[in-house]
């Protein structure tokens, strides 16, 4: 039951699926459609595996008062203040919508901007062109960055142009190539686990 | 300066997060919690109205759609895990998830990440009377060919092949150089629309 259960699941669902798929019959359609319906609400009511998760860490933190416990306290009464307000109040509730459109996205939004100047010491990094395909890369990244900016069809009107066919033609081929290597990866990852081969998602060896 | 107090809110999350660019410090550790726990509070809240309650109390208490109890069933053993003794439980809707993951994968995929890509790459290798088409569709080919032979780890890379995995190399470093300009521009302009709120909506400046 620990180890065949979980295995035999994978297997009987996942062949059923790809069955009611493969099979072109009216009577197995139904089959697909509840399968994805299942999968829909499974992932659904997990969702508070992430909130129990996020309690115990920082519950265990603020018990023991671990370093910065204080910042761990902040993060659960935050927490469960919000979603009692959301629950309570509803999805329409005014200081529900205030905290998330303006406590929220100014922090959300600043996090993914200060991530131009993360970016910006790594550029550093990979573009010290040390060897040819780091200059390559480099010449590749500054032609496209000069390019999409209007600096650069000040400078020279063929470099947006040049920034585009680099877009365009190399960059397309290579991640075309890209994409179709993850799509073997995925599928032969797929078939290792449909067949039981795979197991280590499920802490087997 | 504006009046308003969501803005001089905002602008103080503003700043305040920014204030880790100089080094850690514990108003950006406030808003990191702060961050953490509204996201998560309102992804639980927006799943519990729009997806679960619906499931509840319209399909399984109205709708009577009985069959709704085996998934919730198999949701409710993901809790399991934080058992020691019953944790094993928790794989079982790991196992559904993973097995219609993977039929998905191997029924769904295939055509639009594989088959569609390969036939995207089926150029004319002669375009009459265009030249700058012509060598575009070869340089499309031969990239995708080459770094294709570059992914592939079945043989030792010798001679003719391995230069031509050299050449999908090639395509990487300028694919890789590309996608990261991309990113780096994207960024700037989120960085460019806080600072144009900072700057206009909070202090006032050139409006």
């Amino acid at each position: 039951m620990k180890r065949e259960g979980p295995v035999a699941l994978l297997m009987i669902s996942g062949f059923l699926y790809i069955i009611s798929v493969i099979v072109a019959s009216p009577a197995m359609e139904p089959v697909a459609a509840t399968l994805d319906d299942w999968y829909k609400v499974v992932v659904g009511f997990i969702n508070l595996v992430g909130v129990i998760s996020l309690t115990q860490v920082n519950g265990r933190a603020v018990l023991r008062r671990s370093e910065g416990w204080f910042y761990n306290a902040i993060l659960l009464v935050v927490l469960y203040g919000y979603i009692i307000l959301g629950l309570v109040g509803g999805l329409h509730n005014v200081a529900f919508n205030l905290i998330y459109d303006n406590i929220l996205t100014p922090i959300l939004m600043t996090i993914f901007s200060t991530l131009t100047f993360w970016i910006g010491s790594a550029a550093y990094r990979a573009f010290r062109a040390k060897n040819a395909d780091a200059a390559i890369l480099l010449v590749a990244a500054v032609v496209v960055m000069i390019g999409r900016v209007t600096l650069g069809s000040a400078i020279s009107p063929a470099i947006p142009k040049a920034a585009e066919w680099i877009l365009n033609f190399p960059t397309v081929a290579g991640m075309r190539a890209i994409e179709m290597s993850a799509a073997i990866g995925g599928i032969v990852l797929a078939l290792r686990m449909i067949t039981g081969l795979e197991r280590s998602f499920m802490g087997f060896d | 300066m504006s009046n308003d107090i969501w803005v001089w809110i905002g602008a103080f999350l503003t700043l305040g997060t920014y204030s880790i660019l100089f080094k850690d410090n514990p108003v950006y550790r406030v808003l990191e919690a702060l961050f953490v726990a509204i996201l998560a509070g309102h992804s639980v809240v927006i799943n519990w109205y729009n997806f679960q309650k619906p499931t509840l109390t319209g399909r399984l208490g109205e709708g009577k759609e009985w069959t709704l109890i085996i998934p919730l069933f198999l949701a409710a053993l993901m809790y399991f895990r934080y058992s020691r003794k019953y944790a094993w439980l928790a794989r079982y809707p790991m196992a559904f998830l993973m097995g219609i993951g993977a039929a998905y994968v191997l029924t769904k995929n295939l055509k639009p990440m594989f088959l569609a890509q390969a036939r995207a790459t089926m150029l004319p290798l002669w375009v009459p009377g265009n030249i700058g088409a012509t060598i575009n569709n070869w340089i499309v080919v031969i990239g995708v060919a080459s770094v294709l032979t570059y992914f592939f780890f079945t043989i030792r890379k010798q001679g003719p092949v391995n230069a031509f995995s050299r050449v999908g190399r090639i395509y990487l470093m300028i694919a890789f150089g590309a996608l990261f300009a991309d990113t780096v521009l994207g960024r700037v302009s989120v960085t460019l629309v806080r600072f144009q709120f900072l700057l206009q909506d909070w202090l006032g400046l050139g409006m």
